[in-house]
């Protein structure tokens, strides 16, 4: 094979390889629009466990 | 049903406290506040410890002693947060001056929490006053 087809051949999936991982980064960096549920706090938690032992 | 956080002072006028005049010179409970039901009390390490102790005629001395003591319901155990000197908890303004408690705990319903002296003299309940700051997580409708 040509030297030179098999330099564009290896360019042209550089080039993919640079367009995809662009991509994935962008994607990644999406901050999510959902709301984190509330978690209760240790104190809430032990609080909570000792009314309903009652 | 839920459960609601509020900020809260326990002083000589509580409903849930019990008051004594103690025993000269024997190290016995000058307060006791009880838990009630359905309720739990946070102490936190900022929280404020005062007293003002007078017997009929003057205050207490300052190297008479003083404990912060929480106990079971049935008196069989008991667990002391603060022993120390009177003059340590007489302040009840100067945030340089008062005794934060610098202990974290739960303390659950039916549970006390008292404060012990050993005065030199019998104190009179009429002339002496307390504060104990916490949280009270409470059951509410």
């Amino acid at each position: 094979m040509d030297i030179w087809k098999l330099l564009n051949v290896a360019a042209a999936i550089g080039v993919l390889w640079l367009v995809m991982d662009k991509m994935k980064e962008k994607k990644a960096s999406t901050p999510s629009t959902a709301t984190p549920a509330k978690t209760p706090t240790t104190t809430e938690a032990q609080v909570a466990a000792m009314l309903a032992a009652e | 049903m839920g459960v609601k956080k509020m900020e809260m002072t326990i002083d000589q006028n509580d409903p849930n406290v019990t008051l004594s005049t103690g025993t000269a010179k024997v190290m016995t409970d000058i307060l006791v506040y009880k838990v009630p039901r359905h309720t739990v009390i946070e102490l936190r390490p900022e929280d404020i410890l005062s007293a003002y102790l007078k017997d009929a005629g003057s205050e207490c001395l300052a190297t008479d002693g003083v404990q912060l003591v929480i106990r079971d319901p049935n008196n069989l155990s008991q667990e002391v947060l603060f022993s120390g000197q009177y003059a340590l908890i007489k302040e009840f303004q100067d945030k340089t001056k008062v005794k934060n408690l610098g202990a974290s705990r739960l303390i659950k319903s039916d549970y006390q929490i008292a404060l012990m002296a050993k005065a030199t003299t019998v104190l009179v309940v009429a002339n002496c006053y307390y504060q104990l700051t916490c949280a009270r997580w409470a059951e509410v409708l």
